[in-house]
């Protein structure tokens, strides 16, 4: 497992470019940018999968503590509801980084080609339905309120279904400790559409969650030699300065085109994986 | 409950600036360990450096828990203290798993 690879100046280039355009492709769209970056690194550099999803999982705790910045102060973060599903999505993490080094490259290539399949499918469905109640409503424990720039208005919400919402969690903490994809992706959607967390809350307590569920991996699979240190720094590198870029031109985007991009993307993408493991 | 809810604001701005610093930090690491590794690759400094620049990566969101646990314990919140003990607890479990991984 040690030393494999020989790791020269042009893969570094090369790895920070892709992190540059997955991380700005993946904040222009809202999710991280691990399903761009792990078939990147594994089918075009040629790192092996273990190495490539090892480096994706650094690349996701920097995306969230980053976008967290963003978010933090606006009452979007729901820190409660967050703190409560990390305790499935941890578990879900650290059973996944503790299976990862006995799992074959068949069944990572299986997975990864069911959840990018999946995805794509989730971002073709995906409906902007709203979940706001009165803003005199009484949120409950575990929902929350918070102010809307561009209705002016007092934005309040409950939670509903919460065992759905951790059972999702736990799915989203073993997608990101085998697969390397924050798992936001599973998370905000579901959160939106069957809890009543408004997309915003649900997209800003997400991004905050997939960090300690990464986390919850990581460690593992470094101590196991799946990280390779210039790699995983120029990934990281790349993804912060494109998540930036990203964030500022999603601003002013309309995304629409690049969602159905995406879709056809990840379609691609979860073909080939399944061919992969055949 | 406004005074749960200001609670919840100042660990909301101290998570900010965790994050602040933790980013900052690594990514400052992570750059200098890079350029270590470029231009000065036979000595031992480049790898040490991107280690720690990982480290400080990976420590920040386990930080953010710590931290939280603080908070929830001084609101007197002890359901989510509890929640965010069994966080804290499962972390421990990949921290541990990785310590003896490593020997």
């Amino acid at each position: 497992m040690d030393n494999l690879l020989l790791i020269t100046p042009l893969t570094i280039a090369v790895v920070m470019a892709a992190g540059v355009v997955a991380g700005g492709l993946g904040a222009l769209l809202g999710l991280g940018g691990g399903v761009f970056l792990v078939p990147f690194l594994n089918s075009v550099i040629g790192l092996p999968f273990k190495i490539a999803v090892a480096t994706s999982l650094m690349t996701v705790i920097a995306t969230s503590s980053v976008v967290s910045v963003s978010t933090v102060g606006r009452n979007l973060i729901n820190l409660r509801l967050g703190m409560l599903l990390e305790v499935a999505s941890a578990a879900g993490g650290v059973a996944a980084g503790l299976a990862f080094h006995f799992l074959s490259d068949q069944t990572l290539f299986l997975g990864f080609g069911f959840v990018t399949g999946l995805i794509a499918v989730i971002v073709l469905s995906r409906l902007d339905r709203r979940n706001v109640l009165d803003a005199t409503a009484d949120p409950g424990r575990l929902g929350g309120r918070y102010y809307e720039e561009e209705s002016g208005r007092e934005v309040v919400y409950r939670v509903k279904r919460l065992p759905v919402a951790l059972g999702v969690s736990v799915l989203a903490g073993v997608v990101s400790g085998s697969l390397g994809l924050g798992g936001g992706i599973l998370k905000v959607p579901m959160l939106n559409a069957w809890c009543g967390v408004p997309l915003r809350a649900a997209a800003a307590t997400s991004a905050l969650m997939i960090g300690v569920t990464a986390a919850a991996s990581a460690p593992i699979q470094y101590a196991n030699h799946y990280i390779q240190p210039p790699l995983a720094a120029a990934a990281v590198l790349g993804v912060l300065a494109g998540s930036r870029f990203g964030l500022w031109f999603g601003g002013r985007a309309k995304a629409r085109w690049l969602k159905l991009l995406l879709a056809a993307i990840l379609a691609l993408v979860s073909i080939v994986h399944f061919a992969k493991a055949l | 409950m406004t005074t749960h809810s200001d609670a919840l604001a100042r660990l909301e701005y101290h998570v900010g600036r965790l994050f602040v610093v933790g980013v900052t930090l690594s990514a400052a690491v992570l750059a200098v360990g890079l350029a270590l590794f470029l231009f000065a690759p036979d000595g031992p400094g480049a790898n040490r450096v991107l280690n720690a620049g990982l480290l400080v990566l990976m420590a920040t969101p386990m930080l953010r828990v710590l931290l939280s646990v603080v908070e929830y314990v001084r609101m007197g919140d002890w359901f989510f203290a509890g929640t965010t003990l069994a966080v804290i607890a499962e972390l421990s479990v990949t921290v541990i798993s990785a310590l003896r991984a490593k020997v």
